[in-house]
């Protein structure tokens, strides 16, 4: 036994194929912050790089917390999804966590108009949005449920189930309020990022995401484990449907306060988690800090190219940008998988 | 590894019904019976995967209901009768997952070891999804070997169905080793021949009930066997003193 264990400390490890895409992918990440940080636009539409005067400087440091924030958090929530219900199709909205956020804002955006508040412009809408996130989240894993554990299948039907009810819904109450609340809601919905959050708010949104990376991480090998199929897992000792239930909850609270920040912002977390497992591979150990950078890079990078096109109508919406850059790449990736498959 | 008064039901029909039988340690026990006969949801039971209706599994005096999932992995080993072919992870990481509770130096050892027992050092670096279903059965008992800690148990749900008489060889000859150094190997097989060779004590099943249990030459009875299976067989006798079970078509 001795000369086993000393011919295999002595063996050289396998060569770690992900230490350079991670620190790629991070130094991307880093430069697109400061990118995002130089980028200055002026009134007048004209874009060029220059440090931002300090009255200016917290309103991009702002932009750019938000930016990873929400990348991060997308990026994480993606890539549980993909895991854990073993679809590759599968989103962080799929648990009905940005129609719950929709019907939730709508809803105040209703009340608030049927309330006669004018300024319903200014309202933050973080907390009904939340609200409405949590409320869908938690409906989506109880209907979701066999022998008493999130089913995948099941959760994936009850997702799209109840987001579609939710998008009923939300048609009903456009239809119900007045033509400029209808249009403050479609603006919501295409997504943006702040320049103006309170620090208790960036710092409880922050922390939530890290919450959600540090769980997802510290069950990664359990991860890995059911990859391999239920049964073998919970022979391995995973306890299978707690680390499903406590995933998905991270993941749609994660994606919840993604959404309350920003509104809810496509492909992000169907896209990052492609990228992060072509670059990686699957292993969870490297492939969810590497969805989490992932999402960063698309989220900054998005925010830094709103900065830079001009079409004559103000800075687009992210949610715009990221889905018409987005869905090329998907379907580019999709192409090239199945390529590599034919061949 | 004791079974006690096992019962499990599903939609009201009893699928398992008053099992009581023990596995010794150091001995290899061979769970037979047509198709139906409960012989993957007993194993299943017995590694924790399914929660009797009544009853109780034991290993070394104590329900395995009552063990840490952790502690439950430490010891008992499963291959399941079928298993994902997608898995996107090498040889040698699924391989590694089986040991990962047994941790340092001691995991690293238990998965070269399985490996080469199970003759996959060439595959070691090959993705399990691009091998035969020949080679992913054995990765999938290599985990199993890896995972468990001796004195354990291993439960086998048709460990041989895919494998060629080389590699069944192979496998068979680790197993009987496994039990000689005190683990406890259950495993179920459509061979009847086989296990009256390999095999160091029988259960016989039907329809979820224990039919007979104790020596190979005592369960396999042909007119236990015809009235279990309702066919008929041939019996042959070999050099080493064991029998041959052939199904005869008349």
């Amino acid at each position: 036994m001795n000369t086993m264990a000393e011919s295999i400390t002595t063996t050289p490890m396998r060569p770690r194929r992900s230490i350079l895409p991670m620190v790629v992918l991070f130094i991307l990440a880093a430069g697109l912050c400061v990118l995002r940080y130089a980028i200055d636009r002026s009134p007048a539409g004209e874009v060029g790089l220059s440090w931002p005067a300090s009255e200016w400087a917290s309103f991009r440091i702002t932009a750019i917390m938000a930016c990873i924030i929400v990348g991060a958090g997308l990026g994480i929530a993606g890539a549980l999804m993909q895991s854990l219900l073993r679809n590759p199709l599968a989103s962080p909205y799929l648990l009905g966590v940005s129609s719950g956020a929709g019907l939730g804002v709508m809803a105040a955006m209703a009340i608030a108009a049927a309330g006669g508040l004018a300024s319903a412009a200014t309202i933050d809408w973080s907390l009904p949005a939340m609200i409405g996130a949590t409320g869908a989240l938690f409906l989506v894993l109880a209907l979701g449920r066999r022998n008493g554990w999130p089913d995948p299948i099941t959760v994936l039907l009850a997702g799209v189930v109840v987001a579609t009810i939710c998008a009923g819904a939300m048609m009903l109450l456009q239809h119900m309020v007045p033509m400029d609340v209808r249009g403050r809601f479609l603006t919501w919905m295409m997504g943006s990022i702040p320049e103006i959050m309170s620090r208790t708010q960036l710092l409880i949104a922050g922390i939530a995401v890290l919450v959600g990376i540090g769980c997802s991480l510290y069950m990664s090998h359990w991860l890995n484990a059911s990859l391999l199929g239920d049964d073998e897992a919970q022979s391995l000792g995973v306890p299978v449907g707690m680390m499903r239930l406590v995933l998905l909850i991270l993941a749609g609270m994660t994606t919840a306060v993604t959404v309350a920040i920003a509104g809810p912002i496509g492909f992000v977390g169907l896209i990052a988690p492609h990228l992060a497992r072509r670059l990686v591979g699957p292993n969870h150990h490297v492939f969810l800090p590497a969805s989490v950078l992932a999402g960063i890079i698309i989220v900054v990078g998005a925010d830094v190219a709103r900065q830079a096109i001009d079409l004559g109508t103000g800075r687009l919406p992210i949610g715009v940008l990221t889905i018409l850059a987005g869905g090329p790449i998907f379907l580019w990736l999709l192409r090239r998988e199945v390529h590599v498959n034919e061949s | 590894m004791r079974v006690d008064a096992l019962k499990v039901v599903r939609s009201g029909k009893p699928i398992l019904d008053d099992l009581n039988v023990e596995a010794p340690a150091g001995q290899i026990t061979g769970v037979l019976g047509p198709n139906a006969a409960g012989k993957t949801t007993l194993l299943r039971t017995m590694v924790g995967l399914i929660k009797p209706s009544a009853g109780e599994v034991a290993f070394e005096g104590r329900p395995i209901s009552t063990m840490r999932a952790m502690e439950r992995a430490r010891k008992i080993g499963f291959v399941p009768q079928r298993f994902r072919s997608d898995v996107p992870f090498v040889v040698h990481e699924v391989v590694s997952m089986g040991a990962r509770q047994r941790g340092g130096i001691e995991s690293n050892v238990a998965v070269e070891q399985a490996i080469q027992d199970c003759q996959l050092s060439e595959q070691a670096n090959r993705p399990f999804a691009n091998l035969s279903v020949g080679q992913q059965q054995r990765v999938v008992i290599a985990r199993a070997l890896a995972q468990v800690s001796s004195p354990g148990v291993l439960i086998l749900d048709e460990p041989l169905a895919a494998l060629d008489l080389k590699y069944a060889a192979t496998i068979l000859e680790l197993l009987k080793k496994r039990a000689a150094a005190g683990d406890t190997v259950i495993m179920s097989l459509h061979d009847l021949g086989l296990a009256s060779s390999i095999c160091d004590q029988a259960w016989l099943l039907d329809q979820g009930r224990l039919v007979a249990a104790g020596e190979p030459a005592q369960v396999l009875a042909e007119d236990q066997l015809e009235s279990v299976y309702g066919a008929r067989f041939e019996r042959l006798q070999r050099a080493d003193g064991r029998d041959w079970i052939i199904p005869t078509t008349t």
